[in-house]
């Protein structure tokens, strides 16, 4: 009897490895794909919230969510829209709670501490981007994932979770949001 | 609103962007380490389940609030004891007399034959190797028919002596268990008996194996206790009588990596990455080249090489994290390793040696 349970045992010890070994590719997987997307990752959340700090935080938050969450991921193929999802909503969730909280820099060492904000610098001379930022978080979200990660509207529905159509009516709407916005600015700078 | 400000829009928003900072490069390194994953509820239930049948449980386990006292030692990659460079791969068995209160000493393979020859009857029998225990806090099953005592039910495997300095069993971060390569058993010992072999950190490990001498008898009256299905699974259990020998400075120090480096080719490439990448200027007990798997098992393929450091002491490896009420950081005897084409750099850390080290100063292990 002790060799039948010792073989039942070796039987269910190598389930045990198989298990971990293909959930072991799984998160090299996982940290292979998260960091060929970094860089862009890192972009959208920095265009999304107009700050270098800012947008290294809610991409690190979603890197930490994402990973926490990536059993429920099965597809490779998808792990771009499932990440930019989880992005973007972490972006509209700071955006949201900053009228709230203001985030600060808790590593004084942070290297971009003392560094150009380029996101900062683009909302101080760029007019359409700094008149992007005045848009609710929903409407600046279909505007830099249309017209910066050129995505169809198809594609934004799939990452925002939200019908085509309204991704369709938010686009018309930041739009005509943006061009009110543009000529508001520009009546209060023009010279009287 | 226009084709034109639709233009203007996409003019601005692509431009030269910068690249991520560095430091999220490294976030994402040491994802695994500063924010292991969750054991899942229903993944443990499953890896206990297994451990169940590993063990030979005879009751089903549902695993609830696992607070495995190893966790923090094996929440990295999921890690054999015996393949990695710390004490637990030292297979020497502890120095011990060869004779006890008159009886012959036999290690765990040794006297698991004697047993299974049929010649020993209840007669004591004295056992040395190295006492583990997982004390890992699960609920269990309802009992359908009470088991006797020496059944162990539940947490049969999760302690006892092993042959071979190693952990009876470990949790990895994958959800996976993984039981002592060696010879190993788990006998029934009292509540005082098993107060007796607390276990400590030790010589920068936490919580390692330490070399136990103990007498005991198989055969005991009170296997006709147990369930029909598991007596004999009681009579083969060595009943503890006395404990002879425990005794946590006998724990042996962690031994550095035989050098040279253990490398496949003829001309092994230039290191991968500086020391200023993984620990700094701190000893290492380990620097080169070495198959993936010996540092890393079930991960990679036996072909894979990599590019590894292995530091010395136990050292900071995680930032300080938000616990609850306080922060605390994560400690342990750091590993950091590079292979293939790519120049990232993994970490993990030598199990047997992490630990959380809170803000106030007391330490405790890893949990989900």
């Amino acid at each position: 009897m002790p060799i039948v349970l010792e073989t039942v045992g070796r039987l269910a010890t190598d389930m045990v490895r198989r298990t971990t070994l293909s959930r072991s590719l799984a998160d090299e997987r996982f940290l292979e794909l998260a960091r060929h997307g970094l860089d862009r990752a890192y972009r959208l959340a920095g265009l999304f919230l107009g700050d270098a700090d800012e947008a290294a935080d809610a991409t690190q938050d979603a890197l930490v969510r994402a990973w926490r969450s990536s059993g429920s991921i099965r597809d490779d193929t998808v792990f771009d829209a499932w990440f930019d999802r989880i992005l973007v909503n972490v972006c509209r969730d700071r955006l949201r709670r900053r009228r709230r909280i203001r985030f600060i820099a808790i590593d004084e060492k942070t290297e971009s501490i003392h560094l150009p904000d380029p996101f900062r610098a683009m909302v101080e001379t760029d007019e359409i981007y700094r008149a992007l930022q005045t848009l609710d978080p929903d409407l600046r979200a279909v505007i830099i994932l249309r017209f910066w990660a050129d995505l169809t509207v198809d594609a934004i529905a799939a990452r925002l979770g939200i019908p085509a159509g309204t991704v369709k009516s938010r686009l018309h709407r930041a739009l005509r949001e943006l061009d009110r916005e543009l000529v508001r600015s520009n009546e209060t700078e023009a010279p009287t | 609103m226009t084709d034109d400000l639709e233009g203007r829009v996409r003019a601005s928003l692509r431009r030269d962007l910068p690249p991520a900072p560095t430091r999220l490069q490294a976030e994402l390194d040491r994802l695994p380490i500063n924010h292991p994953r969750v054991v899942g509820r229903r993944a443990v239930s499953s890896g206990l389940l297994t451990a169940a049948a590993v063990v030979i449980v005879l009751v089903g386990v549902v695993g609830v609030s696992v607070v495995p006292r190893w966790f923090g030692a094996t929440v990295g990659p999921s890690a054999a004891p015996s393949d990695l460079p710390s004490a637990t791969a030292s297979l020497a068995a502890s120095p011990s007399p060869a004779f006890v209160e008159g009886l012959p000493v036999h290690t765990v393979s040794q006297l698991l034959a004697l047993r299974d020859s049929g010649t020993l009857g209840d007669q004591p029998v004295a056992l040395r190797g190295y006492w583990s225990d997982l004390m890992l806090l699960h609920t269990c099953t309802p009992y359908v028919s009470k088991p006797g005592e020496l059944e162990i039910s539940c947490y049969d495997g999760e302690f006892g002596i092993t042959e071979r300095n190693e952990q009876i069993m470990v949790f990895t971060a994958d959800h996976g268990i993984i039981v002592a390569h060696g010879p190993r058993l788990t006998p029934f010992m009292t509540e005082d008996q098993k107060r007796q072999v607390i276990q400590a950190p030790v010589n920068g490990q936490q919580y390692p194996p330490v070399p136990i001498v103990v007498i005991g008898h198989f055969n005991d009256p009170r296997a006709a206790d147990c369930q029909p299905s598991a007596r004999q699974l009681c009579r083969d259990r060595l009943v503890v009588d006395r404990i002879v020998e425990f005794d946590l400075a006998s724990v042996p120090p962690p031994e550095p990596t035989p050098a040279p480096t253990p490398f496949p080719y003829d001309s092994p490439p230039p290191p991968k990455f500086h020391a200023s990448r993984c620990a700094g200027d701190v000893p290492y007990t380990f620097i080169g080249w070495k198959p993936l798997a010996e540092l890393v098992p079930d991960r990679y393929p036996p072909e894979a090489v990599a590019f590894a450091m292995v530091t010395r002491d136990v050292m900071e490896i995680g930032d300080r994290i938000n616990g609850p009420g306080q922060p605390f950081k994560i400690m342990g005897r750091l590993i950091c390793y590079a292979y293939g084409e790519g120049t990232a750099v993994g970490f993990t850390w030598v199990p047997g040696s992490a630990y959380r080290l809170w803000d106030d100063g007391h330490t405790t292990p890893l949990t989900p």
